[in-house]
């Protein structure tokens, strides 16, 4: 048969890389599509919009000829300029690092909750067998659903991040780049857990489990690293295979996990300025890749 | 041409050291012809829905080899150019029937202008395009239907593959979609018709194989397999007991019909023409006038249970799990065939 005959009005024209990277945005589309249409998202946004709201109304400014005069936390706190007193940019970098700090746990809690079932409704059947059929490689339709995953969760930081950065830049005069980036962070530490969300996912097709393995790699994550750090807990063993035991169990999955307690720690130097190490990320980065490529694999050799 | 092609292919799942082992797929060859209407008859769980998954790669063979549009059919390059109605389907409900369309046309790969064109033609074609901009949440089972069938035309596809395309559809509704499935047959097309409604696959289908138990029992021409045991009506102007004796045929081949009084008619059953002559010379040697001589022609649902009471004898007799008889009426007297409920379910399934 030759591509002559089959090419009719209408008839796929895409080839090769950018069919590839035209389905990975219809994926990425419907998944963001999808989200807006959840109430859990809406929520999300109500919630960032009413901080936001509230983060307006935390530090008034007062303005004489062109100058900040002086400063209030909640109307009431005074915030002196060039005095003893918190200075501007330490009050809003400490707000900053509340807010970082807020986000690396609440708000990445509930970006995994939001997400979890992105995977899970994919393998819904009748709906799976559909995109299957198309001609979308397998690998395709996780990585897909993943961006698409990313995406809406991008979207919602850039709001909360971006929101909140322009209302104390506009407040204070104080542009912290340093906040910024820290949002960076956080969403790379929600994607190290969203792999495993998709991997668990693709497994088990089950989004309650799903959510729980997300929430259950950053929560393994915090506890980690202090066993790491401080190993004086093994006396609480045995000597010997059991304190070997407890010791190498522990050191497998802090190295193996994604360090997500290192990496808020990161976020919060970031919005100081201080400078930051990137080890925490890099020693991450394995994770996820190999949770996706498990997934891929996993979902290619399937039979829906 | 042969755009689909399958060689012994099998197909076994589970197996596993925790997982009975069900045999789906047992060694099945079948070629479809460019521009056929091809019909995959069987009973529950013999396999037809697994032969379909297995050309479109949403499951993997365990043996043998099957080709779609000339490549190997798990490869998804030939996805390209083929439409697929599974019979179990679950669209988004947020979605509108144009957004579902967006969504399969951007997999397919096309451009904003083709995915525009496609959706108005598909929508008019299953006269869906009033309800273009609605969410399919809303859509009744036989709008769901219209909208998997647009979906499965977008590609304008050069095969259609069909699960139960009629199913849970009134009867206007089926002519509707008979109708765009002759259309699209008319245009060169190729239908994979993947059915349990032997009436529908009647009127579509120039070919069928019926699959029993994951093997292919009969495959040929609609009217060669219709035609393979000829069957006449004849009407006597004779008692029956008359016309019993006179037939002379053994009791499976000859079965009373209802008749007015002083009559009897019946159904014959002979090999070929030189049997039936030879019976109506011994009728008219006995002095019996005969009234009508009609040619029955069998109906696919004859040929469809005289298919599987002929693999369930054979398995009898091979002393496999399931084996047994099936006749016309009794369907019931067949057992269960192993884990699949075929048997007692085949005569409900079947199309009144």
């Amino acid at each position: 048969m030759t591509s002559a005959t089959i090419s009719t009005l209408g008839s796929p024209s895409a080839s090769g890389h950018r069919l590839t990277a035209q389905q990975l945005g219809a994926l990425v589309g419907y998944t963001v599509r999808e989200a807006r249409n959840k109430w859990t998202l809406v929520a999300l946004f109500v919630l960032t919009t009413l901080f936001l709201a509230g983060l307006a109304t935390v530090i008034s400014v007062d303005v004489v000829e062109g100058t900040i005069a002086s400063a209030r936390l909640f109307g009431t706190i005074p915030l002196q300029i060039g005095g003893n007193q918190i200075s501007i940019a330490d009050a809003v970098t400490v707000i900053q690092v509340g807010i970082v700090s807020l986000l690396s746990t609440f708000g990445l809690v509930l970006s995994l909750f939001v997400t979890g079932n992105i995977i899970p409704r994919t393998l819904n059947t009748g709906w799976v067998d559909l995109l299957a059929s198309q001609p979308v490689a397998r690998a395709t339709l996780v990585l897909g659903r993943t961006l698409g995953a990313l995406t809406v969760i991008t979207l919602a930081l850039a709001y909360l991040f971006g929101g909140s950065w322009l209302l104390l830049t506009w407040k204070t005069g104080f542009g912290n780049a340093g906040f910024l980036l820290a949002g960076l962070v956080v969403l790379f530490t929600f994607a190290c857990c969203y792999a495993g969300m998709v991997l668990v996912g693709i497994l088990t097709g089950s989004s309650p489990v799903s959510i729980i393995a997300g929430i259950g790699i950053w929560f393994l994550g915090l506890i980690l690293y202090p066993l790491h750090t401080f190993s004086e807990w093994t006396t609480a063993f045995r000597a010997g295979w059991p304190r070997s035991l407890a010791s190498g169990i522990t050191e497998t999955l802090y190295w193996a996990l994604p360090k997500t307690l290192e990496l808020t720690d990161r976020a919060a130097q970031a919005t100081r300025l201080e400078p930051i190490s990137l080890a925490p990320l890099w020693a991450s980065l394995p994770f996820p890749l190999i949770c996706m490529a498990l997934a891929c694999w996993w979902f290619a050799r399937q039979d829906y | 041409m042969n755009v689909i092609e399958t060689l012994g292919l099998t197909k076994t799942y589970g197996g596993g050291p925790f997982g009975s082992r069900v045999d789906a797929l047992r060694g099945v060859s079948i070629d479809v012809d460019a521009g056929e209407a091809f019909g995959l008859l069987g009973p529950n769980g013999a396999g037809k829905t697994t032969l379909v998954k297995l050309l479109l790669g949403l499951a993997h063979p365990s043996g043998g080899s099957a080709m779609l549009l000339g490549e190997p059919a798990g490869s998804p390059a030939p996805r390209l150019h083929v439409g697929y109605m599974p019979e179990r389907r679950e669209y988004p409900d947020f979605l509108t029937a144009v957004q579902v369309l967006e969504l399969f046309g951007r997999l397919l790969g096309m451009d904003q202008r083709a995915r525009s064109q496609r959706i108005n033609i598909v929508l008019e074609e299953v006269e869906m395009s009033n309800w273009r901009d609605h969410p399919v949440g809303g859509f009744s089972k036989g709008m769901q239907q219209r909208l998997a069938l647009a979906q499965a035309l977008l590609p304008d596809p050069q095969v259609l593959f069909l699960d139960e395309p009629t199913e849970g559809i009134d009867p206007l509704g089926r002519v509707s979609i008979r109708g765009i499935l002759r259309r699209n047959l008319e245009k060169g097309k190729t239908l994979f018709i993947n059915s349990h409604m032997l009436g529908e696959v009647e009127l579509l289908c120039d070919r069928v194989a019926i699959l029993v138990k994951g093997q292919v029992r009969r495959e040929g021409p609609l009217s060669s397999l219709q035609a393979s045991n000829p069957e006449y009506r004849l009407v006597l102007a004779a008692s029956d007991d008359a016309a019993r004796a006179a037939l002379a045929v053994a009791g499976d081949e000859l079965e009373a019909l209802a008749a007015p009084l002083g009559r009897s008619a019946w159904r014959l059953s002979v090999s070929d023409r030189s049997e039936l002559n030879a019976a109506l010379d011994r009728v008219r040697q006995s002095g019996i006038e005969i009234e009508e001589v009609q040619r029955v022609r069998a109906s696919l649902e004859d040929v469809f249970v005289q298919t599987i009471s002929d693999a369930l004898s054979e398995d009898s007799r091979a002393g496999l799990p399931g084996g047994g008889r099936l006749d016309r009426e009794g369907i019931a007297e067949a057992p269960a065939l192993g884990s699949e409920p075929v048997p007692a379910a085949v005569k409900s399934e079947m199309e009144p």
